[in-house]
């Protein structure tokens, strides 16, 4: 089995320095800038109508793409593993383009005609088909890299503690954050073992004859079951094993617990906070005030 | 001399099981020993081990740990002055990396952080596990997951240590390596009681007493010159004595006597030669 995104890298970057509370706020907050609609309005007919910005959605999507592309070297990372896991977006998106030519997505169509069908009753396709398919684009290669980005630079140990101290106010209305962070903690820690686990059986059942991959439905269905099973059996038996195990070492989920690893800010945590935060309330500032840059410089709207 | 564990008519039956698992179970273990329980698959010997750690409830029979009775009141109290090291290594690994799991103890038990790193990292020296403190679990060997596990125990200072066929599951060398090192932690502790369950009767053969088990029961105990002594019932418990035993047996049967004490090849060797 091969996972290519989601994966700790384990190298030394200034990225991997950065503490994972204010990671998963960074990535949170570069999100919600790439997915804020940038929209204008604009006059039809005496009408004022909302359209996409497309010149101001391109020029924020270019600015977060330099800025993930800065951080990728920053913290040390392959563009090749980004590349091969976005195989499945070409397709994704050619889908969209198809949908969005057939159903517009768009109030009025602000980027001019880019051909007509004759054979479908001369079916007028705008170029905002094209940019709605573009900006979807954007946003997932974003969302990838900006995931990306945060998966490889933190271990999942840091990650969980993370969660957990978001999910800590919780505890008020009873919530077991502490619990269910210890949940996340085992379970990623058991998954190498469980995947030596699928490996075993299947091979055994294959000597045995099951099949997973040829054959029809049928064998198929049957040779998946002949691996399910012995799975769960094996995983619940773990379990079992695990539960004993930290019940013997006076693990007690309502006792009070200290912590071994040490979590604190530092000054390199405060300055990817302030960037990450700025990013964002510019971003939402521009949308409030209705920022048009292209006005403003030439007096005249001109996309 | 002080008892670490006294059991006294100690009696399990599982739910839905047709036959007991323990039947009358009686023995005494002192304090700072190194015993051994032997005995085939399904004797019960791991039974034993999860009752007196208090993970079985609804014995009958008496059960005494360091001179306190086990039972709902005492067995949080308890518990943290018995630490168990299982047969599967994979199984007890809590921790994300070695580091935290020899921490999860100490953690259970509220040690403050800043004695919790000393700490972690004295058991991991001891247990020469201190490279590996931020490796995590899939990238270790059975043996190295042991030496953890044991680290995690002694960490905990605990007053017995259990072992449920800790080695059982590793390969030579690091079954090997684990041997070595419950020596060495016995000749550094000499105040921790030892009850090491085991299927190696070499082993046995260095334990202060061994206790047999066949079926739920207690069938031989005693220091292991004289449980040895008893090739025949221990053949019928499928047990196998050591070569060194039915050696000396051999020669006490030619009228040839040895002392006791001698529990090697080589010392025995030099004895006859003498
Ligand atoms: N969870 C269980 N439920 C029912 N019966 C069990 C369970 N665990 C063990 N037994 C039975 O109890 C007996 C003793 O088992 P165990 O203590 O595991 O033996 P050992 O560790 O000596 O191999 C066996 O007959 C076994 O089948
Ligand atoms: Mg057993």
């Amino acid at each position: 089995m091969n996972i290519t995104i989601g994966r700790y890298i384990p190298v030394q970057s200034p990225l991997h320095r950065i503490d994972p509370r204010v990671k998963i706020f960074c990535l949170i907050a570069l999100m919600v800038a790439c997915f804020l609609p940038y929209n204008r309005v604009i006059n039809v007919d005496g009408v004022d109508k909302e359209v996409t910005y497309w010149a101001l959605s391109a020029a924020i999507y270019g600015v977060m793409f330099l800025i993930c592309t800065i951080l990728f070297l920053v913290g040390r990372l392959s563009f090749g593993k980004l590349f091969s896991s976005m195989k499945s977006l070409w397709f994704t998106v050619a889908i969209l383009l198809v949908i969005y030519i057939l159903v517009p997505n768009y109030t009025v169509p602000t980027l001019g005609i880019a051909f007509k069908v004759p054979a479908m009753n001369n079916w007028t396709v705008y170029w905002d088909s094209f940019a709605g398919a573009g900006r979807i684009f954007f946003r997932l290669v974003l969302t990838m890299m900006l995931t990306f980005l945060l998966t490889a630079t933190t271990k999942p140990l840091e990650l969980t503690y993370a969660f957990e101290w978001y999910l800590s106010p919780l505890k008020i209305v009873k919530f077991p954050s502490a619990e269910v962070a210890m949940t996340i903690s085992i379970a990623l820690t058991f998954i190498p073992t469980l995947l030596d686990d699928v490996n075993r059986i299947s091979k055994a059942q294959a000597s045995r004859g099951a099949s997973f991959q040829k054959g029809g439905f049928r064998r198929k269905v049957v040779g998946l079951t002949s691996l399910i099973i012995p799975l769960f059996v094996s995983a619940f038996s773990r379990s079992e094993d695990l539960a004993n195990a930290m019940i013997c070492r006076s693990y007690d989920p309502k006792g009070k617990r200290t912590r071994y690893r040490a979590y604190r800010f530092h000054l390199i945590d405060l300055f990817a906070f302030l960037f990450c935060a700025a990013l964002m309330a510019l971003a939402i500032t521009m949308i409030a005030i209705r920022f048009d840059p292209f006005l403003s410089w030439f007096g005249v709207s001109l996309l | 001399m002080e008892k670490a564990i006294e059991v006294n008519g100690l009696s399990y039956s599982y739910q839905g099981g047709d036959k007991k698992a323990l039947d009358g179970v009686s023995f005494s273990v002192d304090r700072g020993s190194y015993t051994c329980i032997i005995g085939h698959n399904g004797s019960g010997k791991s039974t034993l081990a999860k009752v007196l750690i208090g993970l079985l409830g609804g014995f009958k029979g008496e059960v005494k740990l360091l001179g306190e009775p086990l039972n709902r009141r005492t067995i949080v109290s308890l518990r943290r002055r018995v630490g168990i090291v299982f047969q599967n290594p994979d199984n007890q690994f809590v921790g994300s990396t070695v580091g935290d799991d020899i921490a999860f103890g100490l953690e259970n038990l509220a040690m403050p952080q800043s004695e919790m790193a000393k700490t972690v990292h004295e058991f991991a020296l001891a247990t020469g596990m201190e490279k590996e403190l931020e490796v995590e679990p899939s990238s270790l060997s059975g043996g190295q997951k042991q030496r953890v596990a044991l680290a995690g125990v002694l960490a905990m200072s605990p007053d017995i240590m259990i072992l449920d066929e800790a080695t059982s599951m590793l390969d030579p060398k690091g079954k090997g390596e684990i041997d070595s090192l419950i020596h060495k932690i016995k000749k550094s502790k000499p105040e921790l009681t030892i009850l090491s369950i085991t299927h190696d009767l070499e082993e046995a053969s260095h334990a202060d007493q061994v206790i047999v088990l066949n079926e739920g029961k207690v069938l031989l105990s005693g220091e292991p010159s004289a449980v040895f002594e008893y090739e025949e019932e221990l053949r019928e418990a499928h047990l196998e004595v050591p070569f060194l035993y039915r050696f000396i047996r051999a020669l006490k049967q030619e009228g040839i006597e040895v002392p006791p004490s001698l529990n090697s090849l080589e010392s025995l060797e030099e004895y006859l030669c003498r």
